[in-house]
């Protein structure tokens, strides 16, 4: 469903006198159920394009359509409602709520969409399954393992059963073995369930599940190689 | 010390961390330092206050001689404003052709143009003082014995003895030249209402005219009032008592010739006592401040351990280049220290502020004129105890902190994934010994109480009556923690409360509250003790008012109380006329013997006395109340007797009594005359007929009727045998009916409402209730600081997770609604059992301090709990206040730039 689009995407950051010029005017285009790598040297501003995406921060200047409409012209409450329902976002350091039990994690953005608690047990239920973490349901962050962490922050990402998916650098803080598990579950994610996926990664192995890898050097997509 | 620049380079660079940390402190600090400074700027109104006491500064004595002179040579040295004396005359009765009699009158000569200090207050109702030889003024009660009014004859009467024994009587006769009502001070000459004045050096000549057998008279009294300002500098002591040394000395020396010395110097000792005096007041007010020092110091360590919870990576990564544990304790105690020191500077900086407003309460003492405060006055001492304070409270503060902080493993520091808070094992046997201790406390001193006669339970409850004071803090800080940590139960249901607003989110407040428990714990403990605290003082003080007022009640009897004037058949029926006046009943002491020993015997007339006196139910301990009592009294031949009469003669209800008297005729004993009576009922006591104090009264009450043949055959009846009660009408200003009922020859007159005033006025009350008050409108604001701070901190330690939570969704609000959700859950449980905890400790200690450690017990007045309007305004205001701030902290959370947060950590 998401058909992404942005255009002369610009974003400036300004630290008191000095500006960082994070994106300098960035197009690409993200189909509906594609899997998407994004790849580049270290501040180059793969992170910085994904907050735009996900609605999570604003653009300097450009547009980012997002199924036709500009996300620029959102108030901060269609923002808010956008990140509810149409995104999941899935970060390098998993951030999950330390005090909250794994499901509890994993029902939080159900209970913000203000499920039922029918619906809420039986989704939680369904996505701990599909992140394989059934057995360690009732177990906090800090007693979890990176790779559990990150199952279960995809579980929260999933929650709302958003159509897009946004993974920055989510096997970085991972061994090769979970980050691979993390990578094949991506693909599932990306066939089963027809979501679209942008993944921002170093790991070489994504090409191997990506569609197509976006090359970002100084703000700008320098290139893009076809996969798989 | 390599790491102390490490530490000033930290104290000083991350100001806010420094802030959270030294808050606690600083406000405590603050606290002490404003009181300090407002002590030290009212010194020369404590003085004035302290002087305001004596009557004059300097008295003397000197021989008989001319006083004028002694004045004059007294009042030519230099540093003197003025002198008076007095001297009483050798001769103390008057009479005149329409007296009937001679009537004591004490004679005293004194200057009129210089009244001693005992005249004050005297009102002059007709003619003058300043009179000629042969012309006297007369006190108002004086002239009515002697039945002379103003311009009339009366005659000074001398009285001598010769050596076979054999009275003679001189007579002078003199006008009335003045009139005036005393002023009762109880104060020099004036022990008597009936009192003469005369000119001082008209004494001799009275004396010789009534051929006063004279050994040179008597001395001369005088007093000295000196230039208080030139001579007094209550901030140089040494230099007044040097200045004061000095003019005693010169008096003596001016006295000397008239064989006159200095026999009180009152700025003298006033003077030597001062430094203690002030001493005294600095160490009561510091413990007065115990509440907002303890307070502040528990907000500092939770401050202090926020600090270094931020910090654990930090101090790791030191750790990791090779720091040893102990280096790290001392790098936080001397950051701690440096930030004591900061929180002095700036305590005494803000103490100056404050002092403003403490000026008027710090001084317990009132002054005739308006207080005279000194602009701001910064001691040494003031500086060195407030610095050492706020040094040692942060000291204090960092200790345990700094040692767990060292403590912890590298690795566990370094962490990553688990930004929650390290979690600390929670013992409850600390919480549950502290609140062991105190109701173990309130047992024993009940136990004491109950049981005085044991010399062992004596020295227990004596002991426990020690920690009296401390159990209100042992139960409040037990019971907060034990409900907040031992289980998350209480947390789950104040969670609960949130819900309307928290929503969907409420279940995450529980948990987080559940799961981190130990901050939440602390901030509801801070929360506790500053609610108990004050509900506690705030009880305490208005029921101890109220006891003091009911005490009132129970001594005045009714509105007003008086004695009625000796024969005056028609006083009663113009009492009852007046227009103030709604209710009068009348009760007379019943002279006479009681059977079994020791009672007083009081008649009353049941009709009126329940209805003027209006009795609380607190007086009858049996059923039926008031119109029992008055059912019992209304039968002849029916007494009511107190519990502690009817126990200690050991009699019962039913039983026979026996009461005897004494008739006479006109001044001659005839015989006796028997009542006999039936004990109808008990009473605790009733009201009019006890004086203050603790114990239980020992009465017998019969109504006029029934005590009727033991009153009648009385012989002259004087002042005090017809007490009078009287309630005053609805909205009658007692003012005017005093001066009307006095109008009408009462004495005695007692007005329950000017009594009660007199002790709202108290200076020593107003000061301490005014201090109080600040220091509740404090607490407050360390409450709201408080939490402000630690929400603040916390919302930044919190920042990635609170983020990560838009990320996915949440609206700022909702993020923010669940921080004020957590704040609000924390604050109900900081709120209900501090509440609780501190009106239960009030009742208690009020019960019991009342009765004193093991004391003989029972008062009649009971002291009954009152919650002042005050606690609850403290009960709005705080929770108010805490709410507010949370909101204002919680804005930022809702305008947080997610990508930057969640870029720290997301690389
Ligand atoms: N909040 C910010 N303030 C200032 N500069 C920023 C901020 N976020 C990112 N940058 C800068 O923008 C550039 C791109 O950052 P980012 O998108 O995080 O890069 P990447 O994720 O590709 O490593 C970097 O130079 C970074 O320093
Ligand atoms: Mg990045």
């Amino acid at each position: 469903m998401p058909n992404i689009r942005t255009k002369d995407l610009i974003k400036v950051y300004r630290t008191g006198k000095s500006e960082v010029i994070a994106l300098r005017g960035l197009d690409m285009h993200v189909a509906e159920g594609e899997l998407v790598a994004v790849q580049g040297p270290s501040g180059c501003g793969k992170t910085t394009l994904l907050n735009l995406i996900g609605g999570i921060d604003r653009p300097t200047a450009g547009r980012i359509e997002v199924d036709g409409s500009n996300l620029v012209d959102f108030a901060d409450g269609d923002l808010v409602k956008y990140r509810l329902a149409k995104v999941g976002f899935i970060f390098q350091f998993f951030n999950l709520v330390p005090t909250l039990t794994a499901e509890e994690n994993v029902e939080l953005p159900l209970r913000l969409a203000g499920r039922s608690p029918s619906i809420r047990a039986k989704r939680r239920k369904e996505l701990l399954e599909l992140v394989g973490m059934t057995q360690r349901s009732s177990h906090r962050p800090d007693e979890l393992s990176g790779g559990e962490q990150q199952r279960v922050a995809i579980g929260v990402a999933l929650a709302n059963d958003p159509p897009l998916l946004l993974a920055d650098e989510p096997t970085g803080e991972l061994d090769t073995k979970t980050g691979q598990e993390v990578l094949d579950l991506f693909r599932r994610l990306n066939q089963e369930f027809k979501k679209t996926i942008v993944v921002v990664t170093h790991d070489a192995r994504v090409s191997h599940i990506a569609h197509r890898v976006l090359e970002i050097q100084d703000g700008k997509i320098l290139g893009e190689t076809a996969a798989a | 010390m390599a790491l102390l620049r490490y530490a000033a380079a930290d104290v000083f660079r991350s100001r806010r961390r420094t802030l959270t940390a030294v808050l606690g402190v600083l406000l405590a600090v603050t606290f002490i330092a404003g009181t300090f400074i407002a002590i030290d700027s009212s010194t020369r109104a404590t003085l004035d206050g302290i002087l305001a006491n004596y009557p004059a500064d300097i008295q003397f004595q000197a021989g008989p001689g001319n006083a004028t002179q002694i004045r004059e040579a007294v009042e030519a040295i230099p540093g003197i404003v003025r002198v008076a004396t007095w001297r009483n005359a050798q001769f103390s009765e008057m009479e005149s052709a329409s007296s009937g009699g001679r009537t004591y009158a004490q004679v005293v000569g004194i200057e009129p143009d210089r009244p001693p200090s005992f005249l004050d207050g005297i009102t002059v109702t007709a003619g003058s003082l300043s009179l000629p030889r042969g012309t006297v003024a007369l006190s108002e009660d004086l002239a009515k014995q002697v039945n002379v009014t103003m311009g009339g004859t009366a005659a000074f009467v001398y009285r001598s003895y010769n050596i076979t024994g054999n009275e003679t009587l001189t007579r002078l006769d003199v006008t009335v030249g003045g009139l005036f009502r005393n002023p009762y001070t109880g104060q020099g000459p004036f022990y008597a209402p009936a009192t003469a004045l005369v000119q001082i050096r008209d004494v001799d000549w009275y004396e010789q005219q009534l051929g006063v057998v004279s050994y040179g008279g008597n001395s001369i009294g005088g007093e000295i009032r000196i230039y208080r300002d030139r001579l007094l500098d209550p901030y140089d002591l040494a230099a007044s008592q040097r200045n004061l040394a000095r003019l005693d000395r010169q008096i003596d020396e001016v006295l000397a010739p008239f064989q006159g010395h200095v026999t009180i110097d009152y700025v003298g000792n006033a003077i030597s006592n001062f430094a203690t005096t002030i001493t005294i007041q600095r160490i009561i007010y510091l413990a007065l401040s115990t509440p907002v020092l303890l307070l502040g110091v528990y907000l500092g360590a939770i401050g202090v351990d926020l600090g270094h919870a931020e910090r654990r990576r930090e101090l790791a990564v030191l750790k990791t280049r090779g720091a040893t544990p102990r280096q790290l304790v001392g790098l936080l105690l001397v950051e701690a220290s440096l930030g004591g020191a900061i929180a002095a500077i700036v305590g005494l900086v803000a103490g100056v502020g404050l002092s403003r407003l403490l000026l008027t309460f710090v001084s317990p003492f009132s002054t005739p004129t308006a207080p005279r405060y000194e602009v701001v006055v910064l001691t040494p001492s003031t500086v060195v105890i407030v610095t050492i304070l706020s040094v040692t409270f942060m000291a204090i503060t960092s200790i345990r902190s700094a040692r767990r902080t060292a403590r912890i493993p590298i690795v566990e520091t370094l962490r990553y994934y688990a930004p929650g808070e390290a979690r600390i094992q929670y013992r409850p046997w600390v919480d549950i010994l502290l609140i062991t201790l105190a109701v173990v406390t309130y047992g024993m001193v009940l136990y004491a109480r109950t049981n005085p006669q044991d010399f062992f339970t004596f020295l227990i409850g004596a002991l426990f009556f020690i920690v009296l004071p401390f159990t209100p803090i042992f139960l409040i800080v037990g019971t907060t923690r034990l409900l907040t940590r031992a289980t998350g139960r209480v947390y789950e249901w104040t969670a609960r409360v949130c819900k309307p607003f928290a929503k969907n989110l409420y279940y995450v407040i529980s948990r987080n509250l559940r799961r981190n428990p130990r901050r939440s714990a602390n901030v509801a403990v801070i929360i506790a003790l500053g609610i108990a605290f004050g509900m506690f003082i705030l009880v305490t003080f208005s029921s101890q008012l109220a006891y003091q007022e009911r005490q009132v009640r129970a001594s005045v009897g009714a509105d007003v109380a008086l004695d009625a004037p000796p024969s005056n058949a028609t006083f009663a029926a113009n009492l009852s006329a007046l227009p103030e006046v709604g209710g009068v009943t009348l009760l007379r002491t019943v002279p006479g013997s009681v059977p079994y020993c020791c009672a007083g015997v009081y008649a009353l007339d049941p009709a009126t006395f329940f209805a003027v006196t209006n009795p609380e139910p607190w007086y009858f301990s049996g059923g039926g109340g008031a119109e029992a009592a008055r059912q019992v009294l209304a039968i002849p031949g029916q007494v009511l007797v107190t519990e502690a009469y009817l126990r200690n003669a050991y009699l019962a209800v039913g039983d026979r009594l026996r009461l005897e008297g004494s008739v006479y005729n006109g001044m001659n004993y005839t015989g006796t005359v028997i009542v006999n009576t039936t004990i109808g009922g008990t009473v605790r006591g009733l009201p009019g007929t006890t004086y203050y104090g603790f114990g239980m009264p020992q009465t017998i009450y019969g109504s006029l009727d029934t005590m009727g043949p033991l009153l009648d055959g009385q012989p002259y009846r004087g002042y005090g045998a017809d007490r009078f009660l009287i309630a005053l009408r609805a909205n009658a200003d007692w003012r005017a009916a005093k001066a009307d009922i006095v109008a009408l020859g009462a004495s005695n007159v007692q007005v329950a409402a000017e009594q009660i005033e007199q002790l709202r006025s108290n200076p020593v009350f107003r000061a301490f209730f005014g201090f109080i008050e600040l220091e509740m409108a404090f607490m407050v604001v360390i409450l709201t600081a408080g939490l402000g701070v630690i929400l603040y901190a916390a919302t930044l330690e919190r920042d990635v997770e609170l983020a990560a939570i838009r990320a996915r969704g949440a609206s700022g609000w909702q993020t923010a609604g669940l921080l004020i959700g957590e704040a609000t859950s924390i604050m109900l449980i900081g709120l209900i059992v501090g509440t609780g905890i501190g009106i239960l400790a009030a009742y208690l200690s009020t019960t019991f301090i009342a009765a004193g450690p093991g004391t003989a017990g029972e008062s009649l007045v009971p002291v009954l709990f009152v919650l002042p309007p005050e606690a609850l305004l403290l009960l709005v205001f705080a929770p108010a206040a805490m709410l507010l701030t949370s909101f204002a902290v919680t804005i930022r959370v809702a305008r947080m730039d997610i990508a930057r947060v969640l870029k720290l950590r997301g690389g």
